[in-house]
C-alpha cells in the first residue's frame, strides 16, 4: 500500500513537474512571441534602411542646474513637438541628437533621458536606451567636475497621423549618486539638441 | 452675408475631402521633400544595439577590436548626374577601456580602413589613451562623425559601413579590455539629381 502511494505520489510528482515544466516552455514561448511581436519589445540590435530625410528641428536650451541631489534627479533639457505629417508612409522615424557642456560631480553618474510622447504609446520606442529612456553619459571618474563636453543619440519611431501629427520629444539632464556620498550635482552650461525626421519610401 | 451650412453628410465628406487636398496641397509646398528633382538628397539608414559588448586581449602591446555593431550595407542609389555619394558616418556609444590603455574606433568602408574623412591614415579614431581614471569610469559616452566621398562605376552600387571599437595595451602591462555599452550607428548618403 506504502509502496503503491509512493509510487502514485511519484507518478503524480512527475505529472505535476511535467505540467510545470510544460507551462513553463509555453511561457518562455510565449514570451518570445511577444518579444516578436509587440513593436514596443526591445530587441538587442535593431536596422532601419533607406530613410528619407524630411527636415531637422534644433533647439538651444539655455544653463541647467542640480546641486546637492540627494539620490537621483532630473532637470528638464528640452522639449521639441515635431510633427510627423505625411500621406504615404504610416511611421516617421526622429534622430535625436544632444550635446552639453557638462560638470558632474566626482565620481557620480551623469545621465540624458529622452521620451517620446511620454512614452505613452507603445508603438514609439526610443532607442537604445534603458526601459525608462535613461542613457548614463559618465559614471565613476573622480575628475567628473572638470567641464567637458558630452552628445548621446537615440533613434526613435512614431506612427504618421495627418491630423495630429505632433509628437512631443523630451530630453532630461540628471545625475545620480553613484559614489555613496550622500548627493549628486551635475550642470549643463551650454547644450544643443537636434531632432532629424525621416520617412520610410 | 450667408454663411453656408453643411447638413447632408454627402456635403460633410465633400468638405472633409475638400479640407484634406486644400491641406496635401499646401503641406507639398511647405516642406522640404527629400526627392525632388534638382535638389539634393539625402536617405538615412541606422543601427543601434540595446546591450553590453566586450572585447580584450593579453600580451604586451597587445590590440582587440570587434565590430560594434554588425555592418551596415548602405546603397549609393542611382540618380542622373554622377555617381558619387558622400557618406556621414555618425557614432555613439557608452564605451568603457581598462586603465592608462587607449580606447579607439575604427572606420572600414568596402572592407579597407577609412583614409582621412576624420580618421587617421589607417581608419583609427582614439576616444581616450593614458588616463588613469579609465579603469574606474564605468561608462563614458562618446560620439565621433567621419564622411568621405565615394565614386561608383554602377549605379545602385551598394557599400559596407563597418566601424569597430578596440582597445590598446598602451601601458604595456600585459592586457587591455574594452566594453561598448548602448550604441547608435547612422550613415546619411548625400547626393544630386539633375
Amino acid at each position: 500500500m506504502m509502496m503503491i502511494r509512493t509510487g502514485l505520489r511519484t507518478a503524480m510528482a512527475a505529472s505535476i513537474g511535467q505540467l510545470k515544466l510544460n507551462r513553463l516552455v509555453l511561457s518562455l514561448l510565449a514570451s518570445l512571441l511577444v518579444a516578436a511581436a509587440v513593436p514596443g519589445a526591445r530587441a538587442a540590435t535593431t536596422t532601419i534602411k533607406d530613410l528619407g530625410y524630411v527636415n531637422t528641428w534644433v533647439q538651444t536650451p539655455s544653463q541647467r542646474n542640480i546641486a546637492n541631489c540627494p539620490s537621483d534627479c532630473w532637470i528638464h533639457l528640452a522639449t521639441l513637438d515635431v510633427p510627423c505629417e505625411s500621406f504615404g508612409p504610416s511611421a516617421c522615424t526622429f534622430y535625436i541628437h544632444v550635446t552639453s557642456e557638462v560638470q558632474l560631480s566626482a565620481g557620480d553618474a551623469g545621465r540624458f533621458r529622452f521620451k517620446l510622447d511620454d512614452g505613452l504609446n507603445n508603438n514609439q520606442i526610443l532607442r537604445p536606451t534603458a526601459p525608462d529612456g535613461t542613457v548614463t553619459w559618465l559614471a565613476g571618474d573622480p575628475d567628473s567636475p572638470a567641464r567637458y563636453a558630452t552628445s548621446f543619440a537615440v533613434v526613435g519611431t512614431a506612427d504618421a497621423d495627418l491630423y495630429n501629427p505632433n509628437h512631443t520629444i523630451e530630453i532630461l539632464i540628471g545625475c545620480g549618486d553613484t559614489d555613496g556620498s550622500g548627493s549628486c550635482a551635475v550642470t549643463a552650461f551650454f547644450s544643443s539638441v537636434e531632432v532629424r525626421v525621416y520617412t520610410t519610401f | 452675408m450667408t454663411v453656408p451650412t453643411f447638413t447632408s453628410s454627402a456635403a460633410r465628406v465633400k468638405l472633409r475631402v475638400l479640407t484634406v487636398a486644400l491641406i496635401a496641397t499646401m503641406w507639398s509646398f511647405a516642406v522640404p521633400r527629400a526627392d525632388a528633382a534638382g535638389t539634393h538628397h539625402h536617405r538615412s539608414s541606422m543601427r543601434t544595439r540595446n546591450t553590453t559588448s566586450k572585447k580584450s586581449c593579453t600580451g604586451t602591446n597587445c590590440s582587440a577590436l570587434a565590430p560594434i555593431v554588425p555592418a551596415l550595407k548602405v546603397v549609393c542609389p542611382f540618380h542622373a548626374t554622377d555617381t558619387s555619394c558622400t557618406y556621414v558616418v555618425h557614432l555613439s556609444s557608452q564605451a568603457q577601456v581598462s586603465a592608462l590603455d587607449a580606447g579607439f574606433f575604427r572606420f572600414i568602408v568596402d572592407t579597407v580602413p577609412l583614409t582621412g574623412g576624420g580618421a587617421d591614415p589607417n581608419g583609427y579614431v582614439t576616444w581616450i589613451n593614458n588616463d588613469p581614471d579609465s579603469g574606474t569610469v564605468t561608462w563614458d559616452a562618446r560620439s565621433y562623425e567621419v564622411s568621405f566621398t565615394i565614386t561608383d562605376t554602377a549605379e545602385n552600387a551598394s557599400h559596407t559601413i563597418e566601424v569597430d571599437y578596440g582597445c590598446t595595451d598602451t601601458d604595456a602591462n600585459g592586457s587591455c579590455s574594452t566594453m561598448s555599452g548602448f550604441t547608435t550607428l547612422v550613415v546619411d548618403v548625400i547626393y544630386d539629381d539633375i
